[in-house]
This record gives structure tokens, sequence and C-alpha cells, in this order.
């Protein structure tokens, strides 16, 4: 079972994702602001947030320092958006899992799966240890030099 | 406490320095045998104010000198070398090149040797002692600042130095014919990156001569060049992949500088100014070290990267104590060769990943590295300076450049002798020709100071507008000297006083002054 939580203060684009969604993630909770999401996530088992940056009442920067300084440290992939380059930095130092470019959502299915999975094993104390890392490195190191090649 | 970390072999010598040691209140020395690998170990755990080594083992240990040097904790601590002989002491230069401050040779003066290893390290302490010194002096002298060759391509090569070079320098290079001077040119100041024990690093171009310029045999030629690289290659250091690390992690560095290290490790400390140094260096990997976020953080690493997209081939990141995946950092930079890590970068981790990419890249650099102990890496720079004072232990010059204080010089005359800058006792002139500077002359045998001794009393009795191989030979030939010269009544252009002066002081001074005039 692994629930999701999207939070974006346009409705028209919760249902949307709700229904994008809706057979990868067990259940799927919605808010329309950081502040909303914030009580969503006390009161349920969240494996994985989708949250705008820009929001009114509480913005995405907001919402993930609030988050983290809740120890809790579940994934949320942010929406990125042309001019939001200085709010994703800021978001990135508190541990953001990914972006999406809005309005494509390009690969969204096969991150949000992947957001899932990490919060499903984060929470089932699953951390990604050193060998994980070094395999990744490993393939990463492999890629670099093909794409050299 | 303060503390004198002896390294070397040498048991008589170690007696006198503990005697000496009483000297300076709450000073303690110690001794360790000379294995490679063990002063690294020993310094790290006495974090001595003074280390003294024995030159005998060049080999092994210029590299661990300048893996001290890495360390922001020890750049004041003193390192001297004690040589046995004049050959010992020629192989010592590299030595001087890998941070090492004075050196001695072992039949000199054991005092002077004491005195000025204190002076350096516990200047406050210390007791001062003033020798006879030929003052008022206006001499043109030649001194030439100890520099390092650190890697070689066909047409150009690496320098550090601590001297500011901005156009074209003439300089002995290791390619050239014997002391011919070949012209050098700056192709680029490679900022920040690690230099130690030096502060500046340059991209020197050979200047080759052109189609119409005359070619003669000792003409430094690109075809020189090559051959001196192809008939050295065994002698290059086997290193030639690059690791850059920003890290201020002091526990990551001493374990690197104790590996034995398959790549250059080259250390940042901060992200400011590394542009020309990591264009220049290409690292095939970048370790970015987000623990200690103090200069070290992503708005460091956006700029680093900025850098590193302008190389062809941009290198792989591994950013380390990262909150965030490598997915987002990668969008966020649009660097696609990144992975991130949320722990912490450890040694061990390191050298998996270090063993993981050498196995990926095996591969032939353009660029050659010299060893550390190689004696071919040491680059002479020539400066014009102007002779303001000298005693047998010290000189003070005027120079137009400025200097670091550490920075160690040559000089071939009064006598052949090694400088090294450090601060005046009190103040010196100021003067409109340029900065005035104290250099402690060192590396010298019993028969060189001597010499030298003797030339300074000439000095001051018969001063000199110029100082050439011819006078000197004549200084030492005839004794000018007046004997007997009372203490209480110093000549005019004799220091004689002595602060805090002692009935050993005095006894000191009497002797060196007389012992000068028996000369």
């Amino acid at each position: 079972m692994k629930n999701l939580l999207v939070i974006d203060d346009e409705e028209l684009l919760l249902n949307n994702m709700k229904i994008m969604l809706s057979s990868y993630a067990s259940s799927i909770f919605t808010a329309k602001n950081g502040k909303e999401g914030l009580s969503v996530l006390d009161a349920q088992e969240i494996h994985c947030v989708i949250c705008d940056i820009t929001m009114p009442v509480m913005n995405g920067v907001e919402f993930i320092k609030e988050v983290r300084a809740r120890n809790n440290e579940v994934p949320i992939i942010f929406y990125s958006a042309y001019g939001s380059h200085s709010m994703m930095m800021e978001v990135s130092k508190y541990g953001a899992f990914d972006f999406l470019r809005k309005p494509d959502f390009e690969d969204l299915e096969n991150v949000v799966t992947r957001g899932l999975a990490e919060g499903f094993n984060r929470r089932h104390g699953k951390e990604r240890v050193p060998g994980d890392f070094i395999s990744e490195y490993q393939e990463l190191l492999e890629k670099i030099k093909n794409h050299k090649e | 406490m303060k503390t004198i970390l002896y390294h070397g072999a040498d048991h008589d010598f170690f007696n006198q320095l503990l005697e000496a040691a009483k000297m300076i209140p709450h000073c303690q020395a110690y001794m360790q045998g000379p294995e490679k690998g063990v002063l690294l170990e020993r310094t790290f755990e006495l974090r001595p104010q003074i280390i003294i080594v024995d030159t005998a083992f060049v080999a092994y240990l210029s590299e661990e000198l300048r893996q001290i040097k890495m360390l922001s904790g020890y750049k004041s601590t003193v390192f001297v070398g004690y040589c046995k002989d004049a050959l010992e002491a020629k192989e010592g230069e590299t030595l001087l090149v890998s941070g090492m401050h004075l050196y001695h040779m072992k039949d000199a003066d054991f005092e002077t040797f004491i005195r000025d290893c204190f002076d350096m390290a516990f200047s406050d302490e210390s007791k001062r002692y003033d020798f006879a010194r030929a003052m008022g002096l206006e001499i043109p002298l030649d001194i030439s600042f100890l520099s390092s060759l650190t890697s070689v391509c066909s047409d150009s090569f690496c320098l550090e130095t601590d001297l500011d070079i901005s156009e074209e320098i003439f300089v002995q290079v290791p390619m050239s014919a014997d002391e011919t001077l070949v012209s050098v040119r700056v192709k680029d100041k490679l900022e920040g990156r690690f230099t130690a024990p030096f502060t500046k690093s340059y991209h020197m171009n050979f200047t080759f001569p052109g189609p119409w310029d005359e070619v003669t045999e000792n003409s430094l030629s690109p075809e020189r060049v090559e051959t001196w690289i192809g008939l050295r290659k065994d002698k290059f250091d086997p290193r030639s992949q690059k690791i850059a690390i920003f890290s201020r992690d002091e526990k990551l560095i001493r374990g690197l500088s104790m590996s034995s290290g398959s790549c250059w490790y080259q250390v940042y400390s901060s992200s400011e100014d590394v542009r020309s140094s990591l264009l220049f260096s290409l690292p095939g990997i970048v370790f970015f070290d987000l623990q200690n976020d103090d200069g070290v953080n992503l708005e460091a690493l956006e700029e680093i990267l900025r850098v590193l997209q302008e190389m062809t081939t941009p290198p792989m990141v591994t950013v380390f104590g990262s909150k965030s995946e490598s997915a987002p950092l990668k969008k966020l930079f649009g660097y696609e060769f990144l992975i991130s890590y949320s722990g912490k970068l450890e040694l061990q981790m390191f050298q998996a990943m270090e063993k993981k990419f050498l196995e990926k890249y095996k591969q032939d650099n353009e660029e050659y590295f010299l060893a550390p102990a190689d004696p071919e890496k040491v680059i002479k720079i020539r400066k014009k300076v102007i002779l303001t004072s000298i005693t047998e232990r010290d000189l003070t010059f005027i120079m137009e450049d400025s200097i670091p204080y550490f920075s160690v010089a040559c000089i071939d005359l009064p006598c052949p002798a090694y400088v090294t800058i450090v601060p005046a006792e009190g103040q010196l002139p100021p003067s409109k020709q340029g900065t005035h500077y104290r250099g402690i002359i060192h590396g010298l045998d019993d028969e060189k100071l001597t010499r030298l001794r003797k030339i300074v009393n000439q000095m001051i009795y018969h001063p000199l507008k110029e100082l050439t191989v011819e006078n000197t030979r004549v200084m030492l030939k005839h004794d000018y000297v007046p004997k007997n010269i009372p203490i209480e009544t110093p000549a005019e252009n004799l220091r004689a006083s002595v602060t805090n002066e002692t009935a050993d002081d005095r006894f000191t001074l009497n002797r060196n002054i007389r012992g000068k005039s028996k000369l």
C-alpha cells in the first residue's frame, strides 16, 4: 500500500493528477497549499509528495522546511517552471527527490513510481547503503565512458 | 606545550636537541626513527611546532612534507633539514621546494642551527642575539627564488612559486642546455589551485624560436622538450589521473595525505577563483563534500559545475552530504554526470571509488608530472635586489616584488647559501625602491660559514659598491680587520647590542667578534 499526496493551488490539476496516477498509488490525497498538506501528512501515512513550488498560504520552500523540521524524510517531488531556479535551489537544500517540469510533466509516472518506492523503503528502514551508491556510481562511470567514446 | 619532532637516526644530535629544548619553557623534543609514513603519523599525533628531518631520507620525505603542508593546521610549523654533507644538501633542494624552511649542515655550528629554529617557531620566547653586521650597504645582488616545476607538456609546463609573474621570465629549465636561460611566458595564472608550499601557480608556455629567429645548439625547441620527456618517461610520477576534492574535512584530507594515492589529489577548501586551475588540470572526477556547509554549498557547487561544463569532456561529479537525490540536482544544474549521496565522504569510500575510476580510465596523459623527490623539479627565478645589511646569520635587502614570509631563495655571493625570508627583528627602514626584507642565511658548512664571517667583517670596515667573485676572493685573501675591538665601543657600523644580555650571551658575542678579528 503506497499513498501519494499532491499539493497544488489549481483544482483542475489536482483532479487530473488523481486520474493520471490512480494506477500507481493505493490512495491519492490532495491539498490546496502547504499548510493543508502538512495536515494530511500528520493524519495519513504518506510515501511520496508531489508539490508545487509557488503557492499561496505556504509555498513549496516553506513546506519542505516544515516537513524536515518535523523529522519527516518523505520524498518530495516538486514542479519546476521557468523562473523558479532560486526556489529549486532552496528546496534542494532540504532534500528534493526530483523535479517535474510544468506543464508537460514528462516522465511523471516513472518519477512517481520511484518516489513511492523510495518513500516506502525509507518508512521501513531500507535506506540506500554505500554499496548501492557505488553501483550507481559505477553505472554512471560506464555511461560517461561510452559518452566520451 | 611546545614540541619539537626529530625524524632521523642521529642520537648524538638528538641529545643536543634535548638540551637545547630546555632553553624554551614547556618545550619537549621527540625522536622518531626514519621510516616511511611515520613522519605523518607522528606529526598528527604530536602537532609539533618544529620538525627537524634528516635529509638522508629525501626520497620519501619530500612527498610527506608536501602532504603535511596541505593541511591548514600546519601552516606555521617550521620544517628544518639536517644534512650530512654538501651532496646531501643538493638533494635537499627538493625538500626546500616541498616545504622545508631551512637546512643546516651537520658539521656546522649547532648553536646557530637551534637559534634559527627557535627564532622562527618561538620568536616571542627565544633570546635575541646580535651578530656583527655590515650595515648601510647599497649593493646590487642577484637572488634566486626556489620554485617548482610540477608538470610538463611538449609546449608548456606548470610552475609553482611565491613570486608574481606577469609576462615573460628567463629561467633555467632542466630541458635547456646547461646554464642557458630560456624565455617562458605566462599562459594562465592558475588561481585557487592547491600549491603548497607555494602560494601561486602558473601555466607557462615555452618560447620556441620562430621561423626567422636564429637557432643555436642551445635553443629550446619542441623536439628538445619531447626528447627530454621521452628519455625520462620512467622517472615521471606514474599518477596520471587527477581528482579534485572540494572539502574542508581535515580528517578526510589527513587520510588522503597518508594514503598511497594512485591519483593526483587537488584539494580545494572553497570554490572561489578555481576556474583557471580546474580548466588547466582537467580532473577526471570531482568530489564535492557538502558536509561542512561553510563555503562549500550548493551555490558553490553550481559555480564549479559551470566551470566544468566548459571542458570538452566534463568530469563526473560526486556530491556527498547531499539531502537531495541525484536527479533533482542534475536538473537544477543542467549537469548530466552528477551523482549525489546523503552520507559522508569517508576515506574508505573515496578509495573504493578511486579504484573503480582507475579501472575505467587507464590512459596516457600528455601532461607528465615530476615525482616529489625529482631534483629536476627545482626551478630558480632570479631577481635583482639591493643588499642593505649582512651578518653571518642573516641579511636584509630591498626588492621590488612582494614575497611571502618563509619563501626560500639562494645566493651565490658573498658565498653560496640559501636564504629564507622571515619577519624582521624590529622595523626595517622603508624604501622607495621596494619592500625591505630580512632573510636567514642557511645551508652553510663550517668552511663556508668561516668564509662568510670573514667577508662580513671585511664589509664592515671596507664598504663595497658591488659584490663580485673577484672582490670576495680579495676579501678572503687579506686581513684588513682591526684586531681586538672592544665590545663596549662598537664601531659606527657595527651593531653590537644584546637584548637581555647575560654573561653567557656576552661571552658568545665576544667570542664572535674576537673570533672574527683573528681571521
